[in-house]
């Protein structure tokens, strides 16, 4: 017996807010193996998703509304919480330095500053110290991004999937524009490849909020 | 003032559907009965999106059924209309019929 296209699977049982979404995938199984194409499964699918996700949303706004309200209120409260946890981090390489406070605000120049000191014993130092503080800040918005998920979830229990994938829809459509505005204007690499850290910062943070819903359904179940 | 508990479109299309399968209306068997007569192709997901609303309605009732290794050992749910639900569709029929009367350019089938 030929398999469905797993992707396809994977994406609408993972995404699909219907309360129907296990018929719905034994339904497309079904017309598969019956001969349809796997380009009709992955239409059927898509449109499983996003037809499921309207329905949710149109049928309770007041919590699509406070999911929205919760959500961001925690991300906003968690961006200012990591600014100054960073701003300490990096003030403690060289605490003595008075440039390094002035970081606070301008992470960026810390890196422009090191790639214009070529061999210096400074540069080496914090480049390790730089991926160090790449790597935990990294897990920090993981960290931080399931939590939020997981609240969001556990506060909108039956509509837990479509209030999640709210306010990651929302954070990725409210911010993918911001960073293709800064993207478009960078004037050299280095500006573009802090726009990527900061991208990539915040593409795991918002994910991660998938992470908290399957861990708020696991631990239901 | 909008009537919540009216039937859309595709609503009604479904209804009579699930009156047409009669014990075997589940997902496959509405959306291809939808597309033999709308000449249509129809998503399986919109069709059970309508399902959700009219069973929340009151104008459908649902029933899981049993699980078959085509389907990934997932269970079918098989749907009927219900007593309100046939009512409604009655209302709805006769409220079409009415509005139809007397319009001489619906007839003939010419544009």
């Amino acid at each position: 017996m030929k398999s469905s296209p797993r992707v396809a699977r994977w994406l609408l049982s993972q995404f699909g807010c219907s309360a129907q979404n296990e018929a719905i995938l034994g339904d497309l199984d079904e017309q598969f193996h019956a001969g349809r194409s796997r380009t009709w499964y992955w239409t059927q699918a898509l449109t499983a998703v996003v037809t499921g996700f309207q329905r949710e949303i149109a049928a309770h706004r007041f919590l699509a509304v406070r999911a929205l309200g919760i959500s961001w209120t925690l991300l906003v409260g968690y961006a200012i919480l990591f600014k100054r946890m960073a701003a300490h981090l990096i003030a403690n390489v060289r605490p003595d330095s008075e440039w390094a406070f002035q970081l606070f605000h301008r992470e960026e120049r810390l890196l422009c500053c090191l790639l214009v000191q070529p061999g210096s014993l400074w540069k080496v130092h914090m480049s390790i110290y730089l991926a160090l503080y790449f790597i935990v800040s990294i897990a920090l918005s993981c960290l931080a991004g399931a939590a939020i998920g997981w609240i969001v979830a556990r506060l909108h229990r039956p509509h837990q999937k479509a209030a999640v994938l709210l306010y990651m829809l929302s954070v990725y459509i409210a911010l993918g524009p911001f960073f293709f505005f800064l993207a478009s204007t960078a004037r050299d690499s280095r500006t573009l490849f802090l726009l990527s850290l900061g991208l990539i910062g915040n593409v795991v943070t918002v994910g991660s909020g998938w992470l908290g819903l399957r861990l708020m359904r696991t631990t239901r179940s | 003032m909008k009537d919540r508990n009216a039937l859309g479109n595709f609503e009604l299309m479904v209804m009579l559907s699930l009156v047409r399968l009669g014990d075997e209306a589940y997902g496959v068997p509405i959306s291809t009965e939808i597309e033999a007569h709308s000449g249509r192709e129809v998503a399986v997901g919109s069709v059970y999106a309508a399902l959700e609303r009219l069973e929340e309605k009151g104008f459908v009732a649902s029933a899981l059924g049993e699980a078959t290794a085509e389907r990934g050992g997932r269970a079918k749910r098989y749907f009927r209309a219900t007593a309100r639900g046939l009512r409604e569709v009655r209302e709805t029929q006769r409220t079409l019929v009415s509005l139809w009367k007397g319009l001489p350019e619906l007839l003939g089938g010419k544009a």
